[in-house]
C-alpha cells in the first residue's frame, strides 16, 4: 500500500533528488552504478527515490535499474526488504523479480536463499520469469542457491 | 603494393597487404611499436572519399591515435586537443584494445596522397610500450555523396534470445522504426537476421565476451554493422552498448552493438508499443555511436560533440528543451508513463553517419 502511494505520487510532484536519480537511471549507455547515486542525497532520500522509481513506467529500464539498486539495501533496510519480497510474489512484476535473482550474490546467504525459494516457486507459475531465472540461480556464489536451482530441475 | 614508408621511429615498417572486399579497398599489416612506444603509419588515398583505420595491439596492450597528418603535411587531428578538452570527436584518441578512426568525420575532402597516422601503444598501466605488435586494418570507400546511402545491418539473436518469439516480434517491429529514423538522413537499411549459439549472458563489447563478438563478425557480412540481441547482459544494468565510436568493421571483439531485450521489456517482461519504439531508438542510437556519432551533450552538461548544428547547452532543463527529440540525446525524456520520440538527427549528424565506410 505504501509503495502504491509513493508510486502514484511520482507523477504528481517529483523532487530534485528523484529527478537526478531518474536521469542517472535513464541513461541510454553506460550506467555508472548504484554507488554513483549515493552522492545525490541522504541514504533515506536515495532509497525512497529508488522505491518510487522502481514503479516508473518509462523508459522500461528505469524500474529495472532502480530495483537493482534496492536489492543490496535489503539486508539492512526493512523498507527495501519489504519491497524486494513483494516483487518476488507480485505477478505484475516478473522483471523486478528477475532483477532480484540477478542480484542475489550481493545479499547474505540466508536472505539470498529465502528469495531463491520464492524464485523457484514463481518459476512454476510464471513462464516469462521461468525462462530467464534459472541461469542466474545456477551461477550464484551461494551454494544453497545453486542447490535450490538444481533441485528445481 | 607498398604503401608505407614514413616510419621514422620504428625503423623498418611492414608492407601493407592490399585487397578488395565488398567494394572497399582494404589494407592489412602487422606493425611493431617503436622505441618510445610510438609508430607512424602511412598509406595512400587513391581517390576514395573516406577511410576507417582500426588498430589492435596484442593482448594486454592498448593503442590510440595521437595525430593524423594529411598529404600536405597538415596535422588535421591532434588527439590531445580532445582528451583534455570539452568536445568529443572520436574515441580513437583514447587508448583501447581496439581503436578505430574514421576520416573525414565532419567536413572536408579526403585528398589524394599519403596520409600518416601517429599511433601510441601503451601497457595496462598506460606506460608507452615498445616492441609491441599491433594489427593495422584499413578500409577505404568511394562514395559520390555523403547525403544518402545503404547500410547493411546484421541483427544477430544470441544465447537465449534465439527462438524467443516475443523478442523476435518486438525486434522486427523495432527495426522497422529504426529504418524510418535512418531514412530521414538518407540511409536505407539492408537488414538480415541471424541466430548464433553463444554463452548466456554476454558481456558488452569492449568489456568482455570478445571471442564471441569476433566470431559473430567473422560469420556475418563484412561490410555490415552487427546488432547482437541478447536476453540480458552480464552487467545487468546495461541494456545497449556500441563497440566503439566509431566501431571497427573488421572482425574484433568490439565489432558489434549489443542490445538487451529484457531491459527493454521492463518490469512485466512484456513489450508494450512504447517499449518497442524505445527499443528501435536504442538500436538506432547505438548504431549511431558505431557510425561515429557522440551524444550532442553528455549528461554532465560540460562535454559536447563537435558539430555546429547541435546546440551547446549546459543544464538538464536547457538541454531537454532543445535536444529532447534528438536520437543521440543521452537519455529518453519521459513523464510518468511515456517518453517523447527521439528520432531526429541534425544535418551534421547525418553527414557523420553517411561518411562511415560501411555506408555504401
Amino acid at each position: 500500500m505504501w509503495l502504491l502511494a509513493i508510486g502514484l505520487s511520482w507523477a504528481a510532484d517529483s523532487n530534485p533528488v528523484q529527478d537526478q536519480i531518474w536521469r542517472k537511471l535513464a541513461s541510454r549507455d553506460a550506467f555508472e552504478g548504484c554507488q554513483a547515486l549515493s552522492a545525490l542525497g541522504t541514504p533515506e532520500q536515495v532509497r525512497d527515490a529508488l522505491l518510487v522509481l522502481s514503479a516508473a513506467e518509462a523508459p522500461a529500464w528505469v524500474p529495472m535499474r532502480a530495483a537493482s539498486c534496492v536489492v543490496p539495501l535489503a539486508a539492512q533496510d526493512p523498507l527495501a526488504l519489504a519491497a524486494v519480497r513483494g516483487w518476488m510474489t507480485d505477478p505484475a512484476v516478473p522483471g523486478l523479480a528477475l532483477v532480484v535473482v540477478n542480484e542475489l550474490d550481493q545479499l547474505p546467504e540466508p536472505l539470498a536463499k529465502e528469495l531463491a525459494v520464492s524464485a523457484v516457486d514463481r518459476m512454476k507459475v510464471d513462464a516469462r520469469f521461468a525462462r530467464r531465472a534459472p541461469a542466474a540461480l545456477e551461477s550464484s556464489v551461494h551454494a544453497s542457491v545453486r542447490e535450490l536451482s538444481a533441485g528445481a530441475k | 603494393m607498398w604503401l608505407g614508408g614514413l616510419g621514422l621511429l620504428s625503423g623498418c615498417d611492414p608492407e601493407f597487404a592490399e585487397g578488395e572486399e565488398d567494394d572497399l579497398r582494404t589494407l592489412s599489416a602487422v606493425w611493431t611499436s617503436g622505441s618510445d612506444g610510438r609508430s607512424e603509419i602511412s598509406f595512400d588515398v587513391e581517390g576514395e572519399s573516406s577511410f576507417l583505420v582500426t588498430l589492435r595491439p596484442e593482448a594486454g596492450y592498448s593503442a590510440f591515435v595521437e595525430t593524423l597528418t594529411d598529404p600536405d603535411g597538415n596535422q588535421v587531428l591532434v588527439g590531445s586537443d580532445f582528451t583534455s578538452g570539452s568536445y568529443e570527436f572520436t574515441n580513437a584518441v583514447y587508448a583501447d584494445a581496439v581503436s578505430s578512426l574514421g576520416w573525414p568525420i565532419t567536413d572536408g575532402e579526403l585528398s589524394e596522397g599519403t596520409w600518416t597516422l601517429g599511433v601510441g601503444v601503451v601497457d595496462e598501466q598506460l606506460y608507452f610500450a615498445n616492441g609491441v605488435d599491433f594489427e593495422v586494418e584499413a578500409q577505404l570507400k568511394e562514395d559520390t555523396t555523403f547525403s544518402e546511402g545503404e547500410l547493411a545491418v546484421d541483427v544477430v539473436y544470441a544465447g537465449s534470445a534465439v527462438g524467443d518469439g516475443e523478442v523476435i516480434a518486438a525486434v522486427e517491429e523495432a527495426v522497422a522504426y529504426w529504418e524510418d529514423i535512418y531514412a530521414d538522413i538518407g540511409i536505407t537499411l539492408d537488414v538480415r537476421y541471424w541466430d548464433i549459439e553463444s554463452d548466456d549472458p554476454l558481456n558488452a563489447p569492449g568489456v568482455g565476451s570478445g571471442d564471441t563478438y569476433e566470431s559473430i563478425a567473422e560469420t556475418t557480412r563484412f561490410r555490415a554493422i552487427n546488432v547482437v540481441i541478447v536476453d540480458s547482459l552480464t552487467d545487468t544494468g546495461l541494456f545497449g552498448m556500441a563497440g566503439g565510436i566509431p566501431g571497427p568493421l573488421f572482425a574484433t571483439g568490439q565489432s558489434a552493438v549489443v542490445v538487451s531485450a529484457s531491459m527493454h521489456s521492463g518490469d512485466d517482461l512484456a513489450f508494450s508499443n512504447g517499449e518497442i519504439a524505445i527499443l528501435g531508438e536504442t538500436m538506432a542510437h547505438e548504431a549511431g555511436h558505431f557510425l561515429g556519432l557522440f551524444h550532442p551533450v553528455e549528461s554532465t552538461y560540460d562535454l559536447w560533440d563537435v558539430l555546429d548544428d547541435t546546440p551547446e547547452c549546459s543544464s538538464a532543463d536547457e538541454c531537454q528543451a532543445v535536444l529532447e527529440n534528438n536520437l543521440m540525446f543521452p537519455y529518453p525524456v519521459c513523464d510518468s508513463n511515456s517518453c517523447v520520440p527521439q528520432n531526429e538527427l541534425s544535418d551534421g549528424q547525418a553527414a557523420v553517419g553517411n561518411r562511415y565506410v560501411a555506408v555504401r
